[in-house]
């Protein structure tokens, strides 16, 4: 694929993350017991970009999709809270991807995207706001929480797997 | 489940388990029982502290800046954060909080609230009163 066309191909899965996240934030989430809890539809074009586009364009990805949320939602700290999480979620998930493929299915590596998601978002918190209670009292029903919504994301991925490879397996130069 | 690994089962499990330790951490800390209090900071500095139960509600404004602030209202053993000026109000919307461990949080106003046992946690005996 020539190069214009991966470029192409980056700006539609950039796309495609902000519109899942515009609309995952219309959803009216129980705010009360664990402000703060997503799904992370975004990140299941994350977990795409690593599968089918390599570490460095799934990088690229994130960071210009937190970079375009931020300006999308008209308040900078967002870029900061949801970024942080983002980058270690990929971090994270593109570690696991090269290195542990034998024993981490789709989903197993998800899960680990959506904790990395939630630790990265939490330590930032907490760094800001400059208390530790947040991570005692929060982080344990974020991380559980991870494992269902890690699991839902690999699980959409995986089912999405037949008309994924066809347009995009070795397609892309890795890197 | 298709094509669940060995790995994945590890990481779950280790998942679990630090969860469940910072869970118990955080019991350990914070102890139930009287004497219970709300406690508000912002920027890591605590602003007010107040006992629990209120006999009488009272509402406590936290002036943030010159254009930013929270209403902070206490209600018998409950607190609740009344009206701001958080752009995603999640401090509003998560409505009443009222055991200890539970708490609203602004992150741009740097605000939390929290209620806390008997046992204040290290953090919090740095008290500046008002």
């Amino acid at each position: 694929m020539s190069r214009y066309s991966q470029v192409a191909y980056i700006g539609i899965l950039v796309a495609l993350a902000l519109v899942l996240q515009l609309f995952e934030n219309m959803i009216p989430m129980p705010s009360g017991l664990i402000p703060g809890v997503k799904i992370g539809l975004a990140n299941i074009i994350t977990l795409i970009a690593i599968i089918y586009l390599g570490f460095k364009k799934a990088l690229l990805v994130v960071l210009l999709r937190t970079f375009m949320g931020a300006f999308l939602s008209g308040r900078f700290y967002v870029f900061m809270y949801s970024g942080s999480g983002a980058l270690l979620s990929v971090l994270l998930m593109g570690y696991a991807y090269y290195r542990y493929q034998k024993y981490l299915s789709i989903q197993g590596i998800s899960i680990l995207g959506a904790v990395g998601h939630n630790v990265g978002q939490i330590l930032v918190a907490s760094f800001v706001i400059n208390t530790d209670l947040i991570i005692f009292n929060y982080l344990p029903l974020l991380m559980v929480s991870a494992i269902f919504t890690g699991f839902f994301i690999g699980l959409v991925v995986q089912l999405m797997k037949k008309p994924l490879d066809s347009t995009l397996l070795g397609k892309f130069s890795q890197g | 489940m298709k094509g669940m690994k060995i790995g994945d089962f590890i990481l779950i499990g280790m998942i679990v388990v630090i969860a469940g330790g910072l869970f118990l951490y955080s019991q350990l800390i914070q102890l139930d029982g009287e004497g219970q209090k709300v406690v508000i900071e912002v920027d890591g500095k605590v602003m007010k502290i107040f006992d629990l139960p209120q006999p009488e509600a009272i509402e406590y404004k936290v002036q943030i800046d010159q254009d930013d602030y929270n209403l902070v209202q206490i209600e018998g053993n409950r607190v609740r954060v009344v009206e701001a000026t958080c752009p995603e109000q999640v401090d509003v919307h998560a409505g009443w909080i009222s055991k200890p461990g539970e708490m609203l949080v602004c992150l741009p106003h740097k605000l939390i609230i929290q209620i806390a046992g008997e046992q204040i946690s290290d953090d919090e005996v740095d008290v500046k009163t008002f």
